[in-house]
Formats: C-alpha cells, structure tokens, sequence
C-alpha cells in the first residue's frame, strides 16, 4: 500500500511524476509476478510508463490512472507470456536451463511460479490482487469481469494453491 | 522444482487463524517481495522516450495529411485539366474559411496594453542582452507555444525588461540541465510544465527559481506551483458571509470519491468545520450510488440555508466528471425538493443566483481570460497548434508573463538573483496562484491554516449569476 501522504487531486491536474512514483512499486511487482523475470518485467513497466507519458493529457482526466497503466501493463505481460512461451519451448530443445527469478526468498518464488500455472484469468486476478494490492473492485474494473468473478478466481485459486504448494 | 517435495513451509503455523485468512497474508508477503521503488533515472528515460515517440507521432500525422493533400491537389487537377472548356466565363468563389475565428476579440494594441500594465515591460520591440529563461524537458506543444509567446513578447512587448527573450531548452539529463542553468548568469529562472517539478526542485536545489505550472505536493528545490487547495476554504467562508450564526449550512463532499480514489483521504471535512464554527454544519459525501435528492433528505439537510458543493476546483478541461455531474444533480434536486438555499460550488454551469468561487487557476478567471486567453489566441501560430488556445497553454504563457513580471518588479534582470525573486513571489498575489516550494509564505489566519503548505495565493474570486450574467462579489482574503 502506498504510504503517500496528503495528494488530493493528485492526478486530474496532478503530474505525470506522482503517478510514476506511486504505481511503480506495484506495477513492476504485478509484471515480476507474470512473467518471473525481474528484468523483463521492469521492460515492460518502462513502456507502459512511456505509453501513459505519451497519452498523459487524456490519461489524467481518469479516475484512476494507475488502473489504466495495469491494463495496459497486463495485456504486455499476455503477449511477452506467449512470446516467451514459444522461446521457452524452443531453447528447452537446445538445453536445459532453470528460469531464475532474482530477489524473493524461494518460497515466494515457488508461489509466483505456481500462480503462472494457473489459467489466464484467475493468474490475472491473484497477481492483481496480491501484487498490484488492488482492492476487489479495482481488479473487477481491470480485468473487466464482475466482482463475484474475481471474488470466485481467488477463493478457487487459494484452493489450487495451497494444494500445489502442499500446504 | 517440484512444489510437493520437502516442506516449503511458506505459511506460519498458527493454529488460532483459518487456512484462508494465514494464506492471504502469505500471499500479500510473496506480493510484497516483488517490489521496488521506482528508479530515479527511470523518469528522464521515460520523459525522453515518451517525447520522441509524440514527435514521430506528429510526424506520421503530418505525413498522412500531407499525402491526402497532395492526392486531393492531385485529383482536383485531373478532374479540371480534363474536358476543360475554355469558352465558359470563370464563376466567382467564395473562399472557405480554414482557420477557426479566435475566441477573444480584443485588438492587438489591447492586448500589448494589458501585458505591458501586467508585467511592467515596455511596449514595441525588445533590445540588448537577452534574458534567458531555463527550460526543462519540454513537451512540443509547451515549447511551441512558450517559443511562440517569446517571440511575440520580444517583437510587442518588450520581452523581459525591454531585452529579449530566449529560451534555453534543454533536454539532456536533469542534473546536467540543472547544472547548465546555474551556471549561466543570463538564466534568470526554469520553467517546466508538467511533469517533474519535484525532481527539477531538487536538481536545482534553489541555485536558479523554477516556475512548474502544475501542482504538485510541494517540491524539495526552491520551486513555484499553481495551487488550487484554497478554493473549498473560500467556498465555506462564502457560505459564512450569506448566512447566519446558527444558520444550517450542508456542505457536499462530491470530492470524496476522488481523494478516497487516489490516497483514501477525506479532505473537505475538517477544514470547513472549523471555517464554519459558529454554523449548523452538515457533512455529506456525495456518492455515484445516490441521488443528491436523496443525499439531502437522508441528511436532514432540508432547512439549509446555504449548500456547498465542494468540487475538485481544478480547471476547467481538467474537473472531475462527476464534479459536472454532481452540478446537474445538485440543481435538478433542489428544483424537485423546491429549496433554494445559497449554493457555493466551482466549476458548475451557471444557475440563477449560485455563487461560482474561483481561485484564479482556471482559464476563466477574469484576469487570465482578458490577458493570458486573448494572448494565446492571438499570438502566431498558437491557434495551430492542437489543444491550443483553449486548453492549458494558457497557463504557462500566465506563468511566464508572471515570472516576467517579477522580473521587472525586482528592477530588471540584473537584480533578478534567486533570494530577490524568492521575495518577490512571497509577496505575489495573483492573478494566477504560485505556491512556493519548500517555503512556507501561506497567509495565517483560520481560513488560511489548512492552505496547502507554501501556497502564497491570497485572494480568491467569488462570482454570482444573477440575471444570465456573472456579477463580481467582494473577493475572499484568505488572509483575514
């Protein structure tokens, strides 16, 4: 959670530097988390930074600007996912190598490891949740499926889990 | 890795919590590990990438309308060369108009006549040294339009001074924009637009003043912002000085959601409180669930003698949408109820007898709308250039024509030196509201004490719509 202090208005007329400095955290913990490189997912915060540069008159007249930047930032992460998917594929052929995830303790790469094995949606919902810390409603906006949906996504994808990390 | 081999032991035992609740907060640690802060540098890169790519985007937009005018010119000839009879008289045409009419009339000399009164700088061409003003980073349509009115300035209006204007764009890295300005005696100040007034503050560190024309939660440098905090404090005294002691005065909170969006603070209530201490006051939040009909009902808020409608009082372009919408309802409630309290609000359309408090930072002031608004309409090429006359330029051509002001106001540039230009900003009070960074030149008093930190606007405008036109009220002196 963002432990900014008194930021009214702060980005309908507010500046492009705030909404860097306030979503980073979460943005890049929401790339890291879907696509297990650190580096890779630093990448991808950079461009949808620049896109919400770019796009910045329009961007800051929403409601929530940092909920834009995770849209755009997830539908990145799906297309490196499936870029990186195919590479993965292919240097497995070459040689066998160990995806490594630099920074957390491994027991929470394990967990990240698991939750990129979920489907795509209830992936989408978990990593929202715990790593971009958005509320319920929030990730219902984002990922664009009612409430109950997400609040469903989460309770199965504890389920699977907790089984998977045999708890 | 196998995930079922060997205990991983992710999750603490606790024996008084349930499975759910001990893996939720395992959960939000595992979140919690992936993140960082955001990397200094990683601004500039951006800033620097996002500009190059809107230059190639006005690139391919000019390159298509280029083409299409080239393929129409180019159709046009077939279409007239072909099957011509030269035997037919030519028709007379009327030429269509291509550029839009500017919005304010009022003549060239007009114009030259306020800005000279405003800043203090001599009408007819500038001449001399030039009097350089730093710019960092800037976007294209903030040098356009900062270049455009230089250059006006410096033919008209005797730029700065009566010397020249230049501006020293710069776009290389912060610090070595920071260091090249303050190296530079000609510099007399930096002006930024939108994006970094606390990182530019801060790389300044107070050798050079910088004007940023967005606000910001206040900056590490010696730096002056707009600021527009005052305006929900003017409203509650309005709302004081038309009713009286014991009088029940609702105050609407329709910024709310806004505040809870963004931080989760709450941050009309506690001030109009004490503004209106010797008031019944009613504090509601607006919300998009219910109607402002119902919000008032479930208030108890039928007797009201006066209603604030505590907005978002940003500019116009910028206001909250559901600011407007939250107008609408307020006077659709009060016609279906058949109240007609005073009603306080900013950045509504006008209804009869509503009282419009305005801080001076929105493009309707009526200093910036006779000086800054006719200005960036008349200047060349401003009206090309998009979201331009109407949108925020006007903004940060009134910062350079106050900057300027100061300039002139200090004696000229050679006495220009940061501490002088740091007190002549403590002392500014507007039209357009400065705020001054780290310093704290905000008016005392009961309305002033919740100003944000370092604003030094004073004065806020009130206006009432009475008879389809607005009519000037006595103005709000923060500092009483």
């Amino acid at each position: 959670m963002s432990n900014d202090t008194f930021l009214p208005y702060v980005y309908n007329g507010g500046s492009f530097e705030q909404l860097y400095r306030r979503e980073y955290p979460n943005l890049v913990a929401v790339a890291r988390a879907l696509t297990g490189d650190r580096h890779d997912g630093e990448d991808l915060v950079q461009d949808t930074m620049v896109k919400a540069f770019v796009n910045w008159d329009r961007i800051r007249r929403y409601d929530k600007p940092g909920g834009w930047c995770l849209r755009v930032l997830t539908h990145a992460c799906r297309d490196h996912w499936r870029r990186r998917r195919t590479r993965a594929r292919f240097l497995a052929r070459q040689r066998n190598t160990e995806p490594s995830v630099e920074g957390p303790g491994v027991e929470f790469v394990a967990f990240w490891q698991a939750v990129r094995r979920l489907p795509q949606r209830p992936r989408l919902v978990v990593t929202l949740y715990y790593a971009g810390d958005r509320s319920i409603a929030d990730v219902a906006s984002i990922v664009k499926v009612p409430e109950g949906t997400v609040k469903s996504d989460l309770a199965r994808a504890r389920v699977v889990l907790m089984t998977e990390l045999g708890q | 890795m196998s995930m079922k081999q060997g205990p991983l032991s992710p999750w603490e035992p606790d024996a008084d919590a349930p499975e759910a609740v001990v893996f939720d907060r395992f959960a939000r640690s595992a979140g919690a590990s992936l993140r960082s802060e955001a990397p200094e540098s990683g601004l500039t890169t951006i800033v620097r990438e996002g500009n190059r790519k809107k230059v190639q985007r006005l690139a391919t937009e000019v390159g298509v309308i280029a083409a299409l005018i080239v393929s129409g010119i180019a159709l046009f000839e077939h279409f007239t060369t072909s099957g011509r009879d030269v035997n037919i008289a030519p028709v007379d045409t009327i030429p269509s108009p291509t550029v839009a009419a500017p919005i304010v009339s009022a003549d060239d000399a007009t114009i030259d006549r306020w800005i000279a009164d405003y800043t203090g700088s001599p009408i007819g061409r500038a001449a001399g040294d030039p009097v350089k003003f730093g710019i960092m980073m800037p976007s294209l349509p903030y040098s356009q339009d900062l270049s455009a009115a230089a250059n006006y300035l410096n033919e008209h209006v005797g730029g700065a001074a009566g010397r020249p204007i230049e501006l020293n764009i710069c776009t290389a890295s912060l610090s070595e924009c920071a260091d090249q300005f303050a190296a530079d005696p000609a510099v007399v100040a930096v002006l930024e637009n939108q994006w970094m007034g606390e990182s530019i503050g801060a790389a300044l560190a107070g050798r050079k003043p910088l004007h940023t024309t967005h606000s910001s939660n206040g900056t590490t440098g010696v730096a002056y912002y707009p600021t527009y905090f005052e305006t929900v404090n003017a409203m509650a005294v309005q709302a004081e000085k038309v009713t009286a002691p014991g009088d029940h005065v609702l105050v609407i909170d329709a910024a709310d959601e806004r505040g809870d969006s963004t931080t989760g603070t709450v941050f009309v209530t506690p001030d109009v409180t004490s503004i209106l201490a010797n008031r019944d006051v009613t504090i509601v939040h607006a919300s998009r669930e219910e109607a402002i009909t119902d919000t008032i009902r479930n208030a108890g808020s039928i007797d009201a003698s006066a209603i604030v409608l505590a907005l978002p009082p940003v500019d116009e372009f910028q206001i909250h949408p559901f600011a407007r919408t939250a107008c609408d309802d307020l006077a659709t409630a009060l016609d279906a109820l058949s109240l007609r309290p005073a009603v306080i609000a900013s950045g509504c359309e006008p209804h009869e007898g509503w009282y419009k408090v305005d801080v001076g930072l929105n493009e309707t002031a009526p200093d910036l709308q006779s000086g800054a608004l006719a200005i960036t309409t008349a200047m060349p090429g401003l009206g090309n250039v998009k979201g331009s006359p109407q949108n925020r330029q006007n903004r940060e051509v009134g910062a350079l024509l106050a900057v300027i002001r100061l300039v002139n106001q200090v004696g000229g540039p050679a006495q220009a030196t940061p501490a002088a230009l740091d007190r002549a900003m403590h002392e500014f009070t507007g039209p357009l509201p400065l705020g001054a960074g780290v310093l704290n030149c905000a008016p005392t008093g009961k309305v002033a004490e919740r100003v944000q930190p370092g604003s030094c606007v004073r004065f806020v405008d009130v206006h009432q719509f009475v008879n389809d036109r607005w009519i000037d009220q006595p103005p709000i002196d923060l500092a009483e």
